[in-house]
């Protein structure tokens, strides 16, 4: 039994009190990232007292991370993110009971993950994990909290709920297909204000207690978007109807065979990923070549031989290469997948050609181990 | 013709501009004058709302209507 001193306040509350609290005691919620979002996701419904909580990340701690994602300090730089947070969150509130999944959220362990928790949250960073996870709560009928973020703007939706008029809504009928790789920059590459995940997180959790616990209006089949340089925010409704492309998966099955990195256009059809920890075995195999698509004054470099072309200058100098394994590396995988398209139509099949998966971003958190 | 509004988020508002007024009947064909207009904005996905109510096809513009154009945010 829990202690109701801890939740004084909200057993006080008028429209909320102890009924609202048994039921966020008994509530099961994931929370998929524990990034900028996740970070005040987890902190209000650890002190909420939520009863179960999932937390599922496969990423580290870095020092970029520490201006917004405010579980961590500067001594867990380089520890898994899911370990952190919850020794940060076992120490608010003891009473939560916690299962970290130190691993990425794929397609053939969503159904299991997911499956045990009654509302899901995306904190995620990418839109191939948005999209499968969209997925996968819409197979399972989950109710799903989206929240995202640019710069200076957020969006938070509630989908996988059947509204009074018995409609439902998923991200896909907001954005039915993934947009092209690159042409949406993500934090790592726009920048994002400190606070901004700190909002939209905040609004998460806000809608997450308003499930569990059926206080208030919570934005199912509604969009928020929220500006937090003029304050503008608007509710859009979002039009339900019934999904029909055939490239989606519909039954768990399907999903389970869905390649979500192929989906988005992260993985392209004979262009290999190369994983930071095979990355310096593949660069020292015989006729390799390294190259660098990043500015010349992009830091830091890679260790070991490389040539720099900035991906703008890449197809007019495609005649510098004289390697049959080429590697193409950037900041994050964005433009060196960009960069590996345009020469593998350019040198043709040829050629081998790969790029470093996540960039070197990824290659030096794996090299601090 | 009507004239309306037009309201622009994240990346789509670095390319369009502050918010301005556009003169269309229906939203394809503001869609086509907007594309004539910013050639940039071709290949992006982009969901448009008319007075906050997100379209899924051709739709008809009155005078003063507010449209909106978002694109989707990945960031976490």
């Amino acid at each position: 039994m829990w202690n109701t001193e801890r939740y004084d306040r909200h057993i006080k509350l008028q429209g909320f009190g102890i009924e609202a609290q048994y039921k966020l005691a008994s509530a099961k919620i994931l929370v998929i990232g524990a990034g900028g979002l996740g970070c005040p996701v987890l902190q209000y419904l650890t002190a909420a007292g939520v009863g179960n909580i999932g937390i599922v990340d496969d990423d580290r701690v870095s020092l970029s991370n520490l201006h917004r994602q405010i579980l961590y300090n500067s001594d867990d730089i380089g520890k898994l993110k899911t370990k952190a947070a919850f020794e940060r969150l076992n120490a608010m509130n003891p009473e939560v009971h916690f299962k970290i999944f130190s691993e990425r959220i794929i397609s053939q362990n969503a159904v299991n993950i997911v499956s045990e928790y009654d509302v899901i949250v995306d904190c995620t960073d990418n839109f191939a994990t948005r999209y499968l996870l969209d997925d996968v709560c819409r197979i399972l009928e989950k109710p799903l909290i989206f929240g995202a973020i640019y710069q200076y703007e957020g969006q938070i939706a509630v989908f996988n709920i059947r509204n009074k008029e018995g409609f439902t809504t998923h991200y896909r009928n907001l954005f039915p297909e993934p947009p092209n790789p690159g042409e949406v920059p993500d934090c790592n590459e726009a920048g994002v204000l400190g606070v901004l995940p700190g909002v939209i997180g905040t609004l998460q959790a806000t809608e997450a207690i308003k499930l569990v616990t059926g206080i208030g209006e919570p934005l199912i089949n509604k969009l928020m978007t929220i500006d937090i340089l003029s304050y503008q925010t608007a509710v859009f409704e979002i039009p339900s109807f019934n999904l029909t492309d055939e490239s989606i998966p519909y039954s768990i099955e399907e999903f389970e065979n869905m390649n979500y990195q192929l989906h988005c256009g992260i993985e392209f059809a004979g262009i290999k990923n190369i994983s930071p920890s095979e990355f310096k075995e593949a660069a020292k195999l015989p006729d390799t070549i390294v190259i660098d698509v990043r500015k010349p004054e992009e830091q830091p470099k890679v260790d070991v031989p490389y040539i720099s072309i900035p991906l703008s200058q890449l197809k007019e100098n495609v005649s510098q290469i004289n390697n049959r394994n080429v590697i193409v590396v950037c900041q994050s995988g964005k433009r060196s997948l960009s960069g590996a398209k345009i020469l593998q139509e350019i040198l043709g099949p040829e050629y081998s050609i790969s790029h470093l998966e996540g960039g070197i971003n990824h290659l030096n958190k794996e090299t601090h181990e | 013709m009507s004239t309306v509004k037009i309201i622009s988020f994240g990346r789509l508002k670095e390319i369009l501009g502050p918010d301005f007024e556009a003169e269309a009947e229906n939203t394809d064909q503001l869609l086509n004058k907007l594309n004539e207009k910013f050639p940039q904005l071709k290949d992006l996905k982009l969901r448009i709302a008319v007075n906050q109510k997100i379209i899924s096809e051709n739709t008809a513009l009155q005078n003063n209507d507010v449209v909106a154009l978002m694109p989707p945010y990945s960031g976490g």
